[in-house]
């Protein structure tokens, strides 16, 4: 005889009332251990998803610079590759259209890869065949919004790179893009990675095509060639993106990192040629200088940067130079006539910034020089403008960036000092190379980049352009000629190198040598696109989820884990109090009362380990289940049916652990009951019983838990509750409504307890009374009883009520659609701005269809990752829209938390720099004020308002995005909002505008969106209603909605067990009370209303305590315009959870009143 | 020294606003080895006295001392160990656990204080031979008589050999013969041990064979001469 045999004794006698406990434990570890395993399941999946997706492609370079086929070839030398794992690839946005006229069918923002052999070998494709030139493989997703099948012909329309950026005034905006027909040669199925192969890491199967490298190459016009007539140079074959095969160069059981990826950045480095750069060296011979210039017209800052570094390690005296188009140059002072008949005046010319030093290495005393001084060339001063030194002239010229778009600048100039025509002042390296201006004939043979006025060309300009084309005819200090034509691409057209002290180079072979190696050394490769990335590790890393699936899962299922808990307690204590006299001998016998409850407790313990160990293994059938449900009942929430199931040990133990903890707590509690009962009374077969004064505690619960209740909902109702995040991804508001329901769960309760201690007196005259003095013998027992129901009703109402319709919100400034009705994007950037009357004209946006938009705001775009509640990956930056001021000015739309009359305005206000708390090696970093849509900033980012996001990542910041507001439920899901000028500051690339909000009268809607997608064709834009497009982001949290709406039925299943379990004890304890009221002549129906009246005060409570209660928590929500409650399925839901009840209960009666009446009224 | 003492011991219950006073300054002492029976009608307080020198219910006020200690002064812990090594209980019902063997039963005060030994187990089975419940010792309580189980608990609560037993109605529940064994079996066994025997009963026979009686009216005890 010991207590373990004493203890496993009781265990196996009592074995039917510990079963109950036992079943209630499991289904608490089934419910916490599921979820965790469901968010196991998730991550595992999407970790499958990653490596399905990226195939063998472990690095990439996708920076959206064109290197050249000869970087390919050097890194595919390189050691540790085989010729087939470095595979060059176009890697390109497009918009894809099918059918004609009416029948017309659009895909935009689709990813389009230029591949050969060796991008098609690293991908898994199912052995669907590449496609061959004139073909084109699409996904699933592609080919069922176009309604194609294999052998139909489709039409692709993509940006044509170009290398002057697309936003300067000199580039060429009218052949932005290309439209080339090909015909679908394989629909890839969705199971094939090739199928999902997209760098930024998504679940959902993005839109994705493959045609032909060579074929997409010749229309772009980046496949090599030869020099020609049409080509006098040649061309260089690029790409702009490189996917790589770690193969032998890593360790095949890891994925390779950072390390992999720095480490091919570094033989990029050393394979890298200045073509890879888009720059060039150019001779002067007769100055004996050198200058860097870029295909790109302006240097972009790192290489600048770099340039001028690399002038110090090659021996070489570094200038920048800045040199830009002006309209007209004419005197001042001079009758309008006398310039116009004499032709005193000169038109489209170049101005240059020089360095002072620049002017000394001509032989000549640089000039004093202020704000209002200008050199002007001899030729322009004396053959064409006719002034003198300290004549003035007016300068006119159009913004760098802006281009025509804005209006003509001007100012007046003094001149200071006129140079002869020779040395520094013709140097031909002054103005770089621009393709179809600087190469023209003559002025009409220039490539008109925007609309000039051939008529303000005087013959002197024609003579001029003859002898020396684009040579400057004006000179501004540097400095000044950057304030004057600022341009966010860069702060210099060129670099001129001398020997040191302005002396000549004499060796221009080994100094070229000795400065490109230099260059290529000082190069900020990440900043410039060109460093490789270690794309799989990412995608792996971003497995590990934005939606954290397990927490979501246990926190909607923490009432039904409360239900469990309450029926555990319940059972626990209805199992001691039915071993009441059996504590008391125990006590009687020596036993101390912590011996006692010891002796318990372990009884419980090993009952609800029992159960924890059941519960843990019914875990991976609720996560089967639970994945079942979300790869089909619920695939909108998840977007993905690649789904399995996978656990982890740690999962289990924690749900394992967890369940057990809090059945643990809840014997404890249910021990408690004996704690302050005498033994006698114990062993008379008493519990303590209801005492006096648990009636005054319970009406303090009621008042005090549900006067904070009150201020709660108050406090929602007019806004003190902040939006942001409290902890763990749970924003205040989330916690506000979960506090609420809790509290008014407790306060309804207390209230019943309250009530029920009153012990209504006098002779019972009806059935309800009775039922009533019945319900208020086992107070306790009744208030948990109502609890259980209440619990597992406030989660099935609440979620129901939680509904939101979006299709109820109609275009409405200060809602989550700002009032706009279309959203409408783009997969080549518009080169115009069609929000202003010149842009729309340039982009042929004219006509009836276009005349009902009333407001049009156009945004610039810079592609990120989806940070939505579309994507269930952790994401980076994600996509950055650049808002114009016309939106900042018109504000509108639904914000949460953002105290200010109109929060768009917080984009124009300045932040101070922030320490810098990455690599950089800058102490501090520029901050730009950004907005968020509060669920993409809350759940996906984990930000709030004051938070900061590293720009472009945390590893290599070079500036930081601060949240100063968030917007509430509106189309901006997934992106953040920065003002158009901080925009261009930090994304001086990203030209165009690419995603457009339209204001126009609903009625238009279809008309507006068919006519801007049909002009916008070549632009790959897809138009959708504002509204739609909400909707979409609402589906997924309906869905959620759902499943956790199947979480609420499976505790009211609790709830109605729990309820059968107690009636069934109350009956079985009252068994001779019951026979009694038999033998003195109570029929079986009148007994069964008395114990049925019971069943149905603590069932109409608990409905009616959980429904008021989740409704009263929801009040903020439901008094919203989307609330889309569903009142008549809630209704009968709750309707068939009375029925349930009283059945159970029922059954407990039928027990009863089938005994024999003599034998029960002798004990027997 | 006495096994029991108790001077001016009241007990007094509340109930809501009204106070009732069971016990009102109860002096008595019971010497090692005595066996006394109290006595007197329902509802005086004899059980009350009897949980109160038994250590299960606190007296309102007086003193209480058993073989010279006062373990109404320890705190839980220590009283619960004083009462398994100094009292054993017999009640009117047998509250035998019903999970358990009647060895098992038997060897339940054991575990109160360690572990049960051999030797705990050969003296559970010698006084289960005593009372004749040998071939019992491995039945469950279910299937016992009622004088079985009484006889069984009765044996239960000599297993420490505690200096001092306590019956309350020990033969309440039972038929007139059986009655009488097992009120035999409690004063012979209480006297074999040389164990002070206090018991509270309605029934005169038992009261008749013990050599001490008290009497209980309004709250206070009085020795009754033996034959009144």
């Amino acid at each position: 005889m010991s207590t373990l045999r004493l203890v496993l004794a009781s265990l196996w006698f009592y074995r039917r009332t510990h079963l109950a406990a036992l079943l209630g434990t499991a289904a608490g570890a089934a419910v916490i251990g599921g979820a965790l395993i469901v968010g196991d399941s998730v991550r595992a999946s999407l970790r499958e998803l990653t490596l399905q997706r990226l195939g063998d492609v472990d690095l990439a370079l996708s920076g959206g610079r064109f290197v050249t086929d000869g970087l390919i070839e050097r890194l595919a030398d390189g050691e540790g590759f085989d010729q087939d794992d470095v595979a060059p690839a176009l890697a390109l946005r497009a918009g894809l259209t099918a059918g004609e006229g009416d029948s017309i069918r659009r895909v935009g923002g689709v990813n389009l890869f230029g591949t050969d052999e060796r991008l098609w070998g690293l991908l898994e494709t199912a052995d669907v065949q590449r496609p061959e030139a004139g073909e084109v493989v699409l996904n699933g997703r592609v080919a069922e919004g176009l309604g194609v099948v294999v052998g139909d012909e489709v039409t692709i329309s993509v940006e044509i790179p170009s290398a002057v950026p697309r936003g300067n005034l000199l580039s060429n905006k009218d052949d932005a893009t290309a439209t080339v027909p090909l015909t679908v040669a394989a629909v890839l199925p969705d199971t094939a990675g090739a199928a999902r192969f997209d760098l930024n890491p998504a679940q959902q199967i993005p839109p994705v095509a493959y045609a032909n490298l060579d074929g997409l190459r010749d229309v772009l016009e980046l496949s090599p060639a030869r020099p020609s007539r049409s080509i006098p140079d040649g061309r260089t074959g690029r790409v702009n993106a490189v996917f790589v095969r770690a193969g032998a160069a890593a360790d095949a059981a890891d994925v390779p990192g950072d390390d992999a990826a720095q480490a091919l950045t570094k033989t990029a480095r050393a394979a890298l040629t200045l073509d890879d750069l888009r720059v060039k060296l150019v001779r002067n011979e007769e100055r004996g200088t050198l200058s860097l210039e870029s295909d790109r017209m302006i240097l972009e800052a790192p290489l600048a940067a770099a340039a001028q570094q690399a002038a110090q390690t090659a021996g070489l005296t570094a200038s920048p130079r800045y040199v830009a188009l002006a309209n007209e140059i004419t005197p001042v002072g001079v009758p309008e006539a006398e310039i116009e008949d004499d032709e005193r005046r000169s038109a489209y010319f170049v101005v240059a910034g020089v360095e002072a030093h620049e002017w000394a290495s001509g032989g000549r005393q640089p000039p004093e020089l202020n704000e209002k001084s200008i050199v002007l060339n001899e030729y322009l001063a004396t053959e064409q403008l006719g002034v003198t030194v300290d004549d003035k002239v007016e300068l006119e010229w159009y913004s760098v960036d802006d281009g025509a778009d804005a209006p003509e600048r001007s100012r007046i100039f003094t001149v200071s000092q006129i140079v002869p025509m020779d040395g520094a002042a013709v140097d031909g390296t002054l103005t770089p190379t621009v393709e179809g201006i600087t190469d023209a004939a003559t002025f009409n043979d220039w490539d008109q980049p925007f609309e000039m006025d051939l008529d303000r060309v005087t013959t002197a300009d024609d003579l001029y352009w003859e002898d020396y084309r684009a040579l400057p005819k004006a000179f501004l200090p540097i400095d000044r000629m950057r304030e004057l034509f600022p341009s966010r691409y860069g702060s210099s057209t060129s670099i001129l190198y001398t020997a040191p002290n302005g002396g000549r180079i004499e060796d221009f072979d080994a100094a070229e040598e000795r400065l490109t190696r230099a260059l290529i050394e000082q190069l900020d490769l990440r900043a410039l696109g060109l460093a490789f990335a270690p794309v799989k590790a990412q995608g792996l890393e971003a497995a590990a989820g934005t939606t954290d699936f397990a927490g979501l899962f246990v926190g909607f299922s923490l009432f039904l884990i409360l239900s469990a808990a309450i029926l555990i307690a319940l059972l626990f204590r209805l199992g001691l109090e039915r071993r009441a006299s059996e504590v008391g001998l125990e006590r009687a016998l020596g036993l101390s009362p912590q011996a006692v409850r010891r002796l318990h407790l372990t009884e419980g313990l090993i009952v609800v380990a029992v159960g924890g160990l059941v519960g843990t293994a019914a875990a991976v059938g609720y996560a089967a289940l639970m994945l079942w449900g979300l790869r089909t009942l619920w695939v909108g929430a998840v977007g993905t049916r690649f789904l399995f199931l996978s656990m982890t040990p740690a999962s289990l133990a924690i749900g394992f652990a967890i369940s057990v903890a809090l059945a643990a707590g809840a014997v404890w509690w249910g021990l408690r009951a004996l704690r302050d009962t005498s033994v006698r009374a114990l062993l008379a077969g008493e519990t303590k019983g209801e005492t006096e004064g648990g009636g005054v505690w319970a009406q303090r619960v009621a008042l005090g838990c549900g006067a904070i209740a009150i201020l709660l909902m108050a406090a929602s109702l007019v806004g003190l509750v902040p939006n942001s995040e409290a902890f763990a991804g749970f924003g205040w508001d989330v916690l506000a409504f979960f506090s609420t329901g809790m509290l008014l769960l407790a306060a309804a309760l207390g209230a019943l307890g309250w009530w029920l201690s009153r012990r209504p007196g006098g002779v019972p005259r009806s059935g309800f009374k009775l039922g009533l003095r019945n319900a208020a013998r086992e107070r306790t027992r009744s208030v948990l009883t109502a609890g259980l129901i209440a619990c597992a009703t406030f989660l099935l109402v609440a979620v129901a009520a939680a509904r939101k319709d979006p299709s109820a919100g109609l275009p409405e400034l200060d809602s989550g659609n700002g009032g706009y009705l279309l959203v409408a994007e783009a997969a080549a950037p518009l080169p115009f701005n069609p929000s202003t009357p010149a842009g729309r004209e340039e982009l042929d946006l004219t006509g009836p269809a276009f005349e009902s938009i009333d407001d049009l705001a156009a945004f610039r775009v810079r592609p990120g990752a989806d940070a939505s509640c579309l994507n269930l990956y952790r994401t980076g930056l994600p996509t950055v829209l650049g808002v114009p001021d016309s939106q900042i000015e018109r504000g509108g739309f639904a914000f949460a938390d953002t105290p200010a009359e109109n929060p768009w305005k917080l984009l124009t206000e300045p932040l101070p720099d922030a320490n810098d708390g990455g690599g950089s090696t800058r102490s501090t970093l520029p901050v730009y004020p950004v907005l968020g849509d509060m669920n993409t900033l809350q759940y996906s980012l984990k930000l709030g308002v004051g938070d900061r996001i590293a720009v472009p990542n945390d590893e290599n910041p070079t500036a930081y995005f601060q949240v100063v507001g968030q917007l509430d439920g509106s189309v901006f899901q997934g992106v953040l909002l920065t003002g158009e000028a901080d925009f261009e500051t930090l994304f001086p690339t990203n030209d165009g505008w690419a995603y457009l909000l339209v204001d126009a009268p609903v009625e238009s809607k279809t008309e507006l969106a068919a006519a801007l997608e049909g002009r916008l064709s070549g632009y790959g834009v897809d138009a959708e209603p504002v509204g739609e497009r909400i909707a979409s982001f609402l589906a997924v949290q309906n869905t959620y909605l759902s499943t956790f709406q199947a979480l609420g039925g499976l505790g009211l299943l609790l709830g109605t067990l729990g309820l059968a379990a107690v009636m069934l004890r109350n009956v079985l304890e009252r068994r001779s009370e019951l026979a009694l009221l038999r033998a003195v002549g109570l029929g079986t129906r009148r007994i069964a209303g008395l114990v049925l009246t019971e069943t149905a005060l603590l069932l109409v409570w608990g409905l009616a305590s959980g429904t008021l209660a989740a409704l009263l928590a929801l009040w903020p929500h439901l008094s919203g315009r989307t609330a889309d409650a569903p009142w008549l399925g809630g209704g009968l839901t709750l309707l068939a959870v009375f029925a349930a009840g009283m059945l159970a209960s029922g059954w407990a009666v039928r027990a009863a009143v089938r005994t024999p009446i003599v034998a029960t009224l002798r004990g027997e | 020294m006495p096994a029991v003492q108790l001077t001016d011991v009241s007990k007094t219950y509340t109930a809501g606003a009204e106070t009732v006073e069971v016990l009102s300054g109860v002096t008595l002492a019971a010497e090692p080895g005595d066996a006394v029976v109290l006595t007197g009608p329902s509802g005086v307080g004899k059980s009350t006295l009897l949980y109160i020198v038994g250590l299960l219910e606190p007296p309102s006020a007086g003193r209480v001392e058993l073989f010279g200690e006062t373990p109404w002064e320890y705190d839980e812990r220590r009283q619960a160990a004083f009462r398994a090594k100094n009292v054993g209980f017999v009640f009117q019902d047998h509250h035998l656990l019903p999970q358990l063997t009647v060895t098992e039963n038997l060897l339940v005060p054991v575990l109160a204080g360690r572990t049960v030994t051999k030797a705990d187990e050969a003296r559970a089975a010698e006084l289960l031979d005593r009372v004749g419940l040998s071939h019992r010792s491995s039945h469950r309580p279910g299937r016992l008589s009622g004088g079985e189980r009484q006889r069984a608990a009765l044996c239960r609560a000599l297993i420490n050999e505690p200096g001092l037993l306590l019956a309350d109605e020990p033969t309440g529940n039972l038929d007139p013969a059986t009655a009488q064994t097992v009120g035999t079996l409690l004063l012979d066994l209480a006297k074999d041990a040389d164990t002070t025997l206090l018991c509270v009963t309605h029934s005169l026979d038992l009261a008749d064979r013990f050599p001490r009686r008290l009497t209980f009216a309004g709250g206070t005890v009085t020795e009754a001469k033996k034959g009144l």
